[in-house]
């Protein structure tokens, strides 16, 4: 097969792409969230809820409802409504599950609660901060997947978030006099060793990191006051660079 | 250049203890920080320059501040369970001062064997600045434990810095000095040379700047590729003429001279590379085959001409086969000249193929007697018949 049939074909398949998209059921479906954390401790117990109202309006009769997560020792509930009165429920305990909607199951409310704790962080990152996905929900029909909903939020453990903080505290004092050399090479050490899960050492250097910043504005403070008193100090280094020169000269430092 | 040094055991924190004590007697601002770590405490209290906020004793609750007694793997185990400690040391150095960090220790032994790649995996992992090792080699005559020690520390080793500078202490006491007499003599030795090497690209502000003079990243760059390194040295006593350390002369800039005066120089320059090329290298080893080379010829600068060093970093050049030899000169105040010759990425080392050699076998060695002896034991506890049974 030549290659200018092939491409041909690609290009019609996109055009038959785009009318599809354009014309299939751009989801309508309204979803709302509660308990949705934006960040969370390694370990600690999140409980969110769905809730789609009117499941089938401008949405095709029959569709499944997938949901995914990446929080641990899950429970999904479903539960099908009517006028507030529960239909149906079903619960999961996978991480991800597909459940199936039916028009004739007289629903108009779909609640959906997931229950579980915050996973482990597998790579930390400072910025961007590490985070996980708490929830996504699909509607699929057919082959056709539109995603409803996909959260995620930041997590964490005591000694990240120690360290977090003190670099974030260093970030602010930096910026505040408008950058420092010193002090920004000590903080990237910071975020170093807080990738490299060095919690305790980011935290020493990021204060190391703070102080540096906070002396030089001291320090800025001083200047005038230094320049002041340099005439002085400036007199007296000659006098000892002299004497040092002479003395310099008298010994012999023997380097080879 | 500037440095950060970190001992590692006995020998690594004399060695850096040496260090300091030069760069301040000299003045010639090599060393930037200093650590010492120890699974010893008296090691650690024995030295003298290094500031006790920057000795560190490890491993406490193994060994009880008593050292590993040459057992490298347990040195090596210690230094990854205590590396927050040893951190802790190190989180005091500018590390945006330091042009490179260097890990010093006795391959031999056990705290700093064992110690000294776990460091420099750690600081590798941590810091841009590139780590340098400088290990020193066991006397032949100390036994089989502390070659085959230094065999497999020197395997690590390697792997774990940018390059491995490694003096040889076998070569060294030939001499027919004493041991303990002879590691004074010989940690000099080691100071001399290296501290020229690295004090090159640190010329300071006192000192005359010629426009050839070494810079801190042609160390680094001959350092760069890795590998093992080894250097040699020589010097010859010359007269520091009337005025010429003197104020007058530097403000005439005078630095005229008749061509016999030119020509001598030259050909002391070419004489002193041949000597610290082809004599006693930290680590002896075939010259031919190296892969970079470092020239650095340090002096009085009167004494000190671009054409002997030119010709200088030439011959080296045919003597290595290498086409990455740089040269250049390291003004000083004193009445030598000194030829230090780096000499990177060798590779023809049959003292580390007899290092090697001599570890195997007494690896062997080592098996046999315990295998001999967890049967002899087993003779005399067990009854011939076996008609005793133990209690549990
Ligand atoms: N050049 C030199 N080599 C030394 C010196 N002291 C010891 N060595 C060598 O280093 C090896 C012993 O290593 P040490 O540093 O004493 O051992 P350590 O690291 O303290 O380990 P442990 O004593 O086993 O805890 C021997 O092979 C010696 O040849 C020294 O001052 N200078
Ligand atoms: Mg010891």
């Amino acid at each position: 097969m030549s290659s200018i049939p092939c491409s041909r074909a690609t290009i019609a398949l996109l055009f038959v792409a785009v009318l599809v998209a354009a014309v299939g059921p751009a989801s309508a479906l309204s979803l709302s969230s509660e308990g949705v954390p934006e960040s969370s401790q390694v370990g600690e117990e999140i409980q969110v809820t769905y809730t789609i109202d009117d499941p089938f309006t401008d949405a095709p009769n029959e569709w499944t409802l997938q949901g995914e997560t990446e929080l641990e020792d899950v429970r999904w509930t479903v539960t099908v409504l009517r006028a507030g009165t529960q239909v149906s429920q079903e619960t999961y305990t996978e991480q991800s599950f597909n459940h199936s909607l039916d028009v004739d199951d007289n629903g108009d409310e779909v609640v959906v609660n997931l229950d579980g704790t915050t996973p482990a962080i597998e790579n930390y990152t400072y910025s961007p901060e590490e985070t996980y996905r708490v929830t996504s929900l699909d509607q699929r029909t057919g082959g056709n997947v539109e995603e409803l909903t996909n959260d995620s939020a930041h997590h964490y453990t005591g000694d990240s978030q120690e360290a977090r903080n003190a670099i974030e505290d260093a970030e602010t004092a930096i910026d505040e006099i408008g950058g420092h050399d010193e002090a920004e090479t000590t903080l990237n050490r910071a975020i170093t060793l807080y990738e490299a899960e060095r919690f305790s050492d980011a935290v020493e250097a990021a204060e190391d990191a703070q102080e540096k910043a906070e002396n030089a504005q001291q320090s800025q403070q001083t200047l005038t006051m230094a320049l002041m008193g340099g005439g002085v100090l400036l007199v007296l280094a000659l006098i000892g660079g002299g004497v040092y020169y002479w003395k310099s000269q008298q010994e012999t430092v023997s380097r080879l | 250049m500037k440095l950060a040094m970190i001992g590692f055991g006995q020998a690594g924190g004399k060695i850096v203890d040496k260090f300091l004590e030069y760069d301040q007697r000299t003045n010639s601002g090599i060393v930037r920080s200093a650590v010492a770590v120890n699974t010893a405490k008296a090691d650690l209290l024995g030295l003298e320059q290094i500031p006790e906020e920057h000795r560190v004793l490890i491993g406490q609750a193994r060994v009880k501040g008593h050292g590993v007694g040459a057992d490298n793997e347990l040195g090596a185990e210690i230094a990854e369970e205590d590396i927050d400690e040893i951190q802790g040391a190190i989180d005091n150095i500018p590390v945006h001062e330091i042009d490179a960090f260097l890990v010093v220790s006795g391959l031999g032994g056990g705290t700093g064997s064992g110690g000294s790649p776990v460091i420099s995996k750690h600081l590798k992992r941590i810091y841009t600045e590139p780590v340098y090792g400088l290990g020193v080699l066991p006397g032949g005559d100390e036994g089989g434990i502390y070659t085959l020690n230094a065999a497999r520390s020197f395997q690590t080793f390697v792997r774990e810095v940018d390059n491995l500078l490694v003096f040889d202490n076998d070569s060294w006491r030939k001499t027919g000095e004493s041991v303990q007499g002879g590691y004074d003599h010989i940690n000099e030795e080691i100071v001399r040379r290296f501290g020229v090497l690295f004090g090159a690209g640190e010329v300071g502000a006192g000192d005359n700047v010629a426009e050839s003079v070494v810079d801190s990243s042609e160390i680094i760059n001959t350092l760069a590729g890795g590998g093992v390194s080894t250097v040699g040295y020589a010097s010859e006593d010359v007269e520091l003429s009337g005025s010429s350390g003197g104020l007058l002369s530097r403000f005439k800039g005078d630095e005229g001279g008749s061509d016999m005066d030119t020509a001598n120089t030259t050909n002391r320059i070419t004489s002193l590379v041949r000597k610290a090329a082809l004599g006693r290298l930290t680590l002896p080893c075939e010259i031919e085959g190296a892969e970079r080379a470092l020239l650095v010829m340090a002096g009085p600068s009167q004494h000190l001409n671009r054409k002997g060093i030119e010709r200088g970093r030439k011959w080296l050049e045919e003597q290595t086969g290498s086409m990455e030899v740089r040269g250049g000169d390291y003004p000083t105040n004193e009445p030598r000249v000194a030829a230090a010759v780096l000499l990177s990425g060798i590779h023809n080392v049959p003292r580390i193929k007899e290092l090697q050699q001599i570890a195997i076998e007494a690896q062997d060695n080592i098996d046999d007697i315990r295998q001999q002896s967890e049967d002899n034991l087993e003779q005399l506890v067990e009854d011939d018949e076996d008609e005793l049974d133990p209690l549990f």
